[in-house]
């Protein structure tokens, strides 16, 4: 559950990225904004990866 | 697989032998005489091949220390400790950088006499701490030995006597911490044991692969040493123009690409000592990073070139022009944004593993969390430890008030007593785990000084107390291996510190007279130094007038696409899809790098994988490679320094005209 929420977190906050280069001519708050979800998927991702993957939460 | 297995796969291939508990002092006179003789007969030699190439050998030199030390031991059919070797090598190469520290003052002298310096309206409000005044006698004379740099190499060695109490104190209290509460592996400090260990089996009866790999390894450094070291510095003595058979240090290919790729900047760097750095690096980091940085010069600058983001540059620029437009229009702000994503990294995964392991200590109750130590290691009490650095520490942060006294001191006790501390902790760890750093926030003086809105030039000329002491922690834990006894390390240093320091400014003096620093004769520094002191000046008037160029350069759209863009690829590439994260730091590590200067290791990654570890194997071929780069730069240094030497000498020389 929790590396599932993870990854799409960083999905949503690449895509959102993304959007904001290509169509909102990369506003440095949207950006961030992008940035902040994939920083707090990736911890939660590293979370998972060295305390829960062996338990499989 | 966790991102901590992935790394500490990486580090068992090279990591062959088991520690040792017992412990012996390694500091004998013989060693410390041994080492200072090889350390200062090769110092001058290391800094001409500085100044020239921008080798300084340095590596090269403790090998040569210890291999003529085994040989005389197995001359005189007695045998040489691992201890004493290990403890030859740290003094040797302590005794052939010394030198380097006072490098700083020749670029000084350099900078201040700068057209860059005076245009920028710098030169004359460079204190008087840092570099004589530019009517100074003792610039005209080129001369070190003047009474006008008493102030800069006093403040030198109260810094350099202040620094020992620092990085001793704060070194062992970290390896305390992570070594012996924690109980981390340290994967990569066997290795360095091991080139010890290595040459110390050979003073006994049974010769081993090892030193057959090392010599091998040395005869295609003393061939290529002669090639791009020896043919400059010989001809360098008899003509005024040295002849390069290859030029030093790059061919710049960036005038031919610019019809296809405008703003792409290819300049093939002519050292291939980078083939050798290919056959040790992992090989995700080479191929990543080679590719990330062909896909930056020959697509991603010129779509950033079509779409007026880099907009400075224009056709005829070469390699240093095209570099430093870029860089100001666009690649310093991305470059910020990249390098945030590092420092984010490290915390990222730092952190879970710290969890983690406290986890796993409460099961492993009796080895871990016990701060017990070995008997005859050398220990000291961590009060004293910490001492040392609160002292060092303190003292440091009231010289550096005295030296910029209107600096907001808020600042210096931030980086003194916070920063310094979590950023040490966080790369200790990362060492004990990976053997790498991962903390670091790059720029983080500059941004500070910009951040207080403090306007006097003075700031930029002094190290604020940003230090990080996380990565020596591993030597601790080479000397634990090694079965080196702690207090005979600090001791030999100590001893030897005093010699060093005199016999390094006597050297630097002698060199600076034989020829202006840069000048033709010195192609290295000729090349870099003057854009390093515009760069320098663009930082230094970063806050003069608010409009300064760095400042202008440095745009949050840019900083922000960076971040951004980083944390995606490693969220893609190795959190979702599964990829080893060394994809990841190649990839970003090469976007903006340029392909030219990376051929080399590339080369040596492709001859690696796929012809070295199908001849001799994946296991035989990580235990030959460190062994065979030692050797290299051991034979490079060897050429080196005896074709220095002639130089030297015949340059001392002076011819009569009668």
């Amino acid at each position: 559950m929790l590396r599932w929420i993870a990854h799409t977190l960083i999905a949503i906050g690449t895509v959102g990225w993304v959007i904001v280069i290509f169509f909102m001519g990369g506003d440095p708050n949207k950006q961030m904004l992008a940035a902040g979800l994939m920083t707090l998927g990736i911890v939660l991702h590293h979370l998972w990866d060295e305390v829960y993957r062996d338990k499989g939460a | 697989m966790s991102q901590a297995e992935e790394w500490q796969a990486w580090a068992k291939r090279y990591d062959i032998d088991g520690g040792v508990r017992t412990f012996e002092s390694g500091l004998t006179v013989k060693v410390v005489l041994g080492a200072l003789f090889i350390g200062l007969l090769m110092m001058p030699g290391s800094i001409y091949l500085q100044l020239v190439s921008g080798e300084s050998g340095g590596g090269a030199a403790p090998w040569v220390a210890v291999i003529l030390f085994t040989e005389l031991a197995r001359r005189s059919f007695t045998t040489v400790k691992r201890q004493e070797l290990y403890i030859l090598l740290g003094l040797a190469g302590a005794a052939v950088s010394a030198g380097g520290q006072y490098a700083g003052y020749i670029w000084e002298a350099f900078f201040i006499q700068t057209p860059q310096a005076e245009s920028f309206e710098i030169a004359d409000k460079i204190p008087f701490w840092v570099v004589p005044p530019r009517d100074s006698i003792a610039l005209a004379q080129r001369s070190l030995l003047h009474p006008d740099w008493a102030w800069p190499i006093g403040i030198m060695l109260l810094n350099q006597l202040l620094g020992k109490l620092r990085y001793i104190g704060a070194g062992y209290f970290l390896f305390r911490l992570t070594a012996d509460l924690e109980r981390l592996p340290f994967p990569m400090a066997p290795v360095q044991a091991q080139g010890a260990t290595a040459l110390a089996e050979t003073t006994g009866k049974t010769e081993t692969w090892r030193w057959r790999v090392f010599s091998l390894g040395s005869m295609a450094g003393l061939f290529w040493g002669a090639l791009y070291i020896g043919v400059p510095a010989l001809t360098g003595v008899m003509m005024s123009q040295p002849i390069q058979i290859l030029p030093i240090p790059v061919i710049d290919f960036t005038q031919s690409i610019e019809g296809f790729a405008p703003t792409g900047v290819f300049a093939l760097t002519t050292n291939f000592v980078g083939v050798l750095h290919g056959f040790v690096m992992p090989f995700p980091v080479i191929v990543s990073q080679f590719f990330a940085a062909i896909f930056t010069q020959f697509f991603f600058n010129p779509t950033l070139y079509r779409l007026e983001i880099l907009h400075s540059w224009h056709e005829g620029l070469d390699m240093r022009a095209t570099g430093i437009a870029n860089a100001l229009d666009f690649w310093i702000s991305f470059g910020l944004g990249k390098s945030f994503t590092f420092a984010f990294m490290g915390l990222a995964v730092a952190v879970p593993m710290l969890i983690n392991h406290q986890r796993s200590g409460q099961k492993a109750a009796g080895e871990r969390g016990s701060l017990q130590t070995p008997p005859g290691r050398g220990d000291f009490p961590i009060w004293l430890a910490i001492s040392m650095w609160a002292i060092g520490m303190g003292a440091y942060v009231y010289l550096v008030h005295w030296m910029i006294p209107n600096f907001p001191i808020a600042f210096l006790l931030g980086f003194a007593f916070f920063y310094t501390p979590l950023h040490s902790y966080i790369n200790a760890r990362t060492f004990g785990i990976l053997s790498r750093p991962l903390f670091d926030i790059p720029f983080i003086q500059q941004g500070v000084i910009i951040l207080s809105r403090y306007e006097e030039i003075d700031v930029w000329f002094v190290h604020l107390p940003n230090e990080d002491y996380g990565s020596g922690t591993q030597h601790w834990r080479v000397l634990e291996l090694t079965g080196t006894r702690f207090t005979s390390d600090i001791a030999a240093n100590l001893i030897t510190w005093p010699v060093l320091l005199v016999t390094g400014i006597l050297v630097w003096h002698f060199i600076w007279k034989l020829a202006p620093i840069p000048s033709s004769q010195y192609p290295f520094v000729q090349y870099h130094w003057p854009i390093n002191a515009t760069n320098r000046c663009l930082w230094v008037t970063a806050m003069r007038d608010g409009n300064s160029q760095m400042l202008q350069a440095i745009r949050g759209t840019y900083v922000a696409a960076g971040f951004g863009m980083s944390l995606g690829i490693y969220g893609i590439l190795h959190c979702i899809l599964g990829y080893p994260s060394m994809w990841f730091y190649g990839i970003v590590a090469g976007i903006g790098s340029d392909p030219g200067m990376l051929l080399p290791t590339f080369v040596g990654a492709i001859i690696g994988r796929y012809y070295m570890i199908k001849r001799f194997g994946l296991k035989r071929w990580f235990m030959f490679n460190p062994v065979l780069a030692a050797g290299f730069s051991c034979g490079t240094g060897l050429v080196g320094m005896a074709t220095v030497a002639i130089a030297l000498v015949s340059k001392a020389v002076i011819v009569k005209p009668f």
